[in-house]
């Protein structure tokens, strides 16, 4: 509306051949381009979407901003041309960055949260480990209890048997004496026997010699 | 052709006509030539703003690792750099303009999607590592930690 108020203005003051120049010079600069509104259309469309995402919307407001502005510059600036293609380029890049800053800020979140469950796994696991380290010293020590206790009764049983041969020893001693003696006694009254056997004899004989003896008196008084 | 009916003259008015057409001429061009080199005319020294913004941005998507997570934008941030460092050589620093900012624009999303993805590597690296340990760790994976 301004370039026809301007037009118009100009018209009363400028003839039909001048006008037309100027006419033409500034349609030249104001070319239509549609696939320029079209990419703002997408590009707005996409900058509303990130806005109301409940997880995305409130995490990248600067990169949010910095894209809104630089739509907001694509629209200013003349359709066509190097300097509008290039900034609708910048836009797009700018609303891409916008998600993609958003997406990385909600997968930090997520890894704080995964960090903080691994923390707590990890203390699981630590507490675990030493429990079943405790229980292990614990089986250890019992094992080794029960090592000792073996050790020192076959200790007593070797003691014991070290006794019972002693005693057995002095026992055998005993009999071999006693047998020996008893061997003594038992000479000794074969002996006797053997004495009192000759003993006899010898009184047998010293009997018969004197009744013997008698006899022969008596033939000799009869003679 | 018109002629002028002041009552005090009778002389045609073509050469006042012509002279005023011609001066009119004159002054529409002149205010063409103007428009046009306002509108038209570029800058006459370097952006060298744009280009350290576009060098900066560039070398923060590198140190951010965009070479593994989006060489795509990287590429494009260096190939623009380097087309505006040519547009100066070439002393077109509108252009030169133009291709610095397209340049740390993609840098900027490099950045970002480098960021994006270093997240996500280690996301998935700590929900492997829970998921080992969760199974290591059994029915006790659930209970309480504040004992």
């Amino acid at each position: 509306m301004n370039v026809a108020t301007a037009v118009l203005r100009v018209s009363k003051s400028l003839p039909s051949a001048t006008l037309l120049v100027l006419i033409v010079a500034v349609a030249a600069c104001q070319t239509v381009s549609p696939q320029r509104d079209l990419d703002l259309q997408r590009l707005d469309r996409s900058l509303d979407q990130l806005s109301a995402d409940p997880k995305l919307g409130n995490l990248a407001p600067a990169e949010l901003n910095m894209a809104r502005a630089a739509v907001q510059v694509t629209k200013d600036t003349k359709p066509g041309g190097d300097d509008g293609v290039s900034q609708t380029y910048v836009a797009e890049r700018r609303v891409d960055t916008a998600w993609a800053a958003a997406q990385a800020a909600e997968m930090e979140n997520r890894r704080a949260d995964l960090k903080q469950e691994n923390d707590r796994l990890l203390l699981l696991s630590a507490r675990r480990d030493a429990a079943q380290a405790r229980a292990e010293v614990e089986r250890q020590r019992l094992q080794l209890q029960i090592q000792a206790e073996d050790a020192a009764r076959l200790a007593q049983e070797a003691q014991d048997a070290r006794a019972e041969g002693e005693k057995s020893a002095q026992e055998a001693e005993a009999a071999r004496a006693v047998a020996a003696q008893q061997k003594r006694i038992a000479d000794a009254q074969a002996k006797a026997a053997a004495l009192s056997k000759k003993e006899a004899a010898l009184s047998a004989a010293a009997a018969k010699a004197r009744r013997e003896k008698t006899a022969d008196k008596g033939d000799d008084k009869h003679r | 052709m018109r002629f002028a009916h002041n009552g005090r003259t009778t002389k045609p008015m073509t050469s006042e006509f012509m002279t005023s057409l011609a001066q009119k001429i004159h002054v529409s061009l002149l205010i063409l030539a103007v428009l046009v080199s306002a509108g038209c005319g570029g800058p006459t020294r370097p952006p060298q703003d744009l280009l350290d913004s576009a060098t900066r941005s560039l070398s923060d998507a590198r140190a951010a690792g965009a070479q593994t997570y989006a060489p795509l934008e990287l590429r494009f941030a260096t190939e623009r750099l380097d087309q505006a460092q040519a547009a100066i050589s070439r002393e077109d620093y509108a252009a030169a303009g133009r291709l610095a900012r397209e340049s740390e624009a993609n840098g900027e999303l490099a950045t970002a999607k480098a960021k994006l993805g270093t997240e996500r590597a280690a996301s998935e690296a700590l929900d492997q590592q829970n998921a080992d340990l969760r199974r290591e760790l059994g029915s006790d994976a659930g209970q309480e930690t504040n004992r």
